[in-house]
């Protein structure tokens, strides 16, 4: 009885643990303050810039905590309040779910495809609270934007979910799919990474173009086009509450990119074991950073601005059918 | 096939093309045209630089005592067309290279040019007249330096004096 | 710990142009400071956005035309305090060459108090960036005031 207890305790202990201070929680907000940072550097390094410093993001939510907050006359309070805590805590609920190759297996039994699946529209939903709730009209035109790009970027992220977990059940002999996370990095440290796969290299790619898509940069800058709408659902925050979209937005990048590293290159670089565990952090966090130059910062230095309906349809026209060929293959392939 | 690959790899390798302005002094090319500048030692007060100027930045208007005249230019209105430089007989007014001009909402109205020109007397009545410069002197004057340095009116009495003596007798003589 | 705070605060100053009546050099001149590698305003922590609830440096361009006093008064009252105005060009504080004209009201400083004032027609890029430097130093001043009456 005392163990049973125990074990509850302890595992709503270290679940607390994970959501507050490691893989949630504190470190993920310095982890996405700097990729932030790095994003701002290296993109001004391409454009043969000096850049800002690169702890500029936290300077800036430093600065918005001391601004003063405004709320539209004409805006609904609690929801306008409401969107942009709702949005930073989900994100950082999902980012301690997620696990990382060689440090961390996720808070037991809840590393599962299908709850990503769940909480990862979050922040658009925060997003989407915000622009309707603001009562501003680019706020509406960025909600309807927001939501567009969703249903855009959700297929090809479903399909190659799918397409990892049919191809990992598939290989563990039991025909059906397997959609936890622990279970898909066990298979790639058993088979190599999905990534070097050929029948995965498609959603590999869907997923490479769902990051810019769901961060908004680059060719898919669409819901929070500065020049176009004035960033849109953001367009009526200030102080605080924009901090909180900022960091809520940080803590995305590093949910998405941690994602598709766990999906696809978990492998860590040493054994677990006496400071195995910071070596494998840190090659971690190098692979986040390879991840963040390839499809964010490079993407948009070198891309422009699509228009909704063309951002909808590269989607739907060569985003999707890409990761559905992967799921395609890793069903004749079962 | 993808250029700007090759771009952003360029880019990366160039490094930065940035000035260090706001951390060292910017290059300024020589012929920029920055505020303007007064030397009250040139000026004769013709106001043709007020006349041309478009923005109406110059103000020329007697002091209180009567003794000169006080020439304004307010650089926040100056528009750095140079016409006044281009049009200054004399040199007074100079187009500087200076462009440090930002400065605090309190300074609005002290950042201008505010120069007191002290009126020249006439060499022979001493009436106030525009002001006579050495230099002025120098090069306007230099056909009749004498005559330069007198008032309007003691300029006509001398020109009549000097008709007067170049042909004395020649009425009486043809009348 | 307050004034580290202010300090540190200070450092990331977000730009919001408005363009009172201006014939556009001015903002030409402004978009350079960030949009031109050889200026590079980014370096300073500075972006320029596009909502005024943004932004904490407020550049203003033109001599503010009749035509878009009420408005330019109603998107600087979007504004979050602390807020430090920058008048670009010496339309805003005199009219320059627009003075008296028959669509050119009051100076600017009738309706909005001007901090740092950047005179020029249109100024250049080095010289918009000196002002934006002055107005952040008014800028901490302002904030240490206000987090200082706050606590």
């Amino acid at each position: 009885m005392t163990n049973v207890l125990t074990g509850i305790l302890t595992n709503s202990l270290q679940a607390v643990f994970a959501m507050l201070i490691f893989p949630g929680g504190l470190f993920v907000l310095a982890l996405g303050l700097f990729l932030k940072g790095v994003d701002r550097k290296v993109l001004a390094r391409l454009q043969r810039r000096v850049g800002p410093p690169l702890y500029q993001p936290v300077l800036d939510i430093l600065k918005l905590a001391t601004k003063e907050t405004l709320i539209p006359d004409t805006a609904n309070e609690g929801a306008f309040q409401l969107a942009p805590v709702l949005g930073l805590t989900g994100m950082l609920v999902t980012a301690a779910l997620l696990p990382i190759g060689g440090v961390w297996n996720g808070v037991t039994g809840l590393g599962d495809l299908l709850i990503l699946l769940y909480l990862l529209p979050i922040p658009a939903m925060g997003l989407m609270l915000a622009g309707g709730s603001s009562s501003s009209p680019y706020g509406a035109l960025g909600f309807s934007r927001e939501m567009c790009m969703m249903f855009a970027y959700e297929m090809p992220l479903i399909a190659s979910f799918l397409a990892v977990a049919v191809r990992v059940g598939g290989a563990g002999g039991s025909g059906g799919s397997l959609l936890s996370l622990p279970a898909i990095m066990d298979y790639q440290y058993l088979h190599g990474p999905l990534l070097f796969d050929p029948v995965m290299l498609p959603a590999a790619l869907a997923l490479l173009l769902f990051i810019p898509g769901t961060m908004g940069s680059g060719l898919f800058d669409i819901p929070e086009a500065e020049p176009e709408v004035i960033e849109g659902p953001l367009l009526e925050y200030s102080g605080p509450l924009l901090a909180a979209f900022h960091l809520m937005s940080a803590v995305k990048l590093v949910v998405v990119l941690e994602l598709a590293v766990a999906l696809f290159f978990p492998n860590p670089l040493v054994a677990t074991g006496d400071g195995g565990v910071m070596v494998n952090l840190l090659w971690h966090i190098c692979k986040c950073l390879v991840l963040l130059m390839v499809s964010v910062t490079c993407f948009r230095a070198a891309t422009g601005r699509l228009r909704l309906d063309q951002g909808f349809s590269f989607f739907v026209k060569y985003t999707s059918p890409l990761a559905l060929a992967s799921l395609g293959l890793a069903f004749l392939l079962r | 096939m993808l250029p700007f690959l090759k771009i952003m790899l360029r880019n990366l390798l160039l490094g930065p093309s940035t000035d260090p302005f706001p951390f060292a002094p910017a290059k300024t090319h020589k012929n920029f045209r920055g505020c303007a500048e007064h030397d009250p030692e040139k000026c004769i007060l013709c106001g043709i630089c007020r006349h041309v100027c478009a923005a109406g930045a110059i103000q020329i208007h007697p002091s209180e005592d009567g003794s000169g005249m006080q020439y304004l230019l307010w650089h926040n209105s100056c528009v750095f067309c140079g016409m006044c430089a281009h049009y200054c007989p004399t040199g007074a007014l100079t187009m500087s290279d200076n462009w440090h001009l930002a400065h605090s909402g309190a300074e609005m109205f002290s950042n201008c040019i505010s120069d007191f020109i002290p009126f020249g007397a006439c060499a022979q009545c001493g009436a106030k007249i525009q002001p006579r410069p050495q230099t002025i002197i120098d090069t306007l004057g230099a056909r009749s330096p004498d005559r330069f340095l007198l008032c309007p009116q003691c300029k006509r009495q001398g020109i009549v004096q000097n008709v007067a003596q170049a042909r004395p007798t020649r009425r009486q003589e043809n009348p | 710990m307050l004034q580290l705070l202010c300090k540190l605060a200070s450092r990331s100053p977000w730009i919001y142009r408005i363009n009172a009546g201006s014939c556009n050099g001015c903002d030409v001149e402004m978009a350079t400071t960030a949009l031109i590698p050889r200026y590079d305003v980014e370096r300073l922590g500075c972006k320029y956005c596009g909502s005024p609830r943004h932004a904490d440096v407020v550049l203003i361009s033109g001599p503010l035309t009749l035509r878009v006093r009420d408005k330019v008064l109603r998107v600087y009252n979007e504004i979050p305090h602390p807020k430090v105005t920058v008048a670009v060009g010496v339309c805003p504080v005199s009219g320059g060459c627009f003075r008296d004209g028959y669509s050119v009201g009051a100076d600017i400083d009738h309706y909005i108090p001007l901090d740092v004032i950047v005179p020029g027609c249109p100024p250049r890029p080095q010289a918009i960036m000196e002002g934006i430097l002055k107005a952040v130093e008014v800028w901490r001043a302002r904030l240490e005031e206000s987090v200082c009456c706050h606590s």
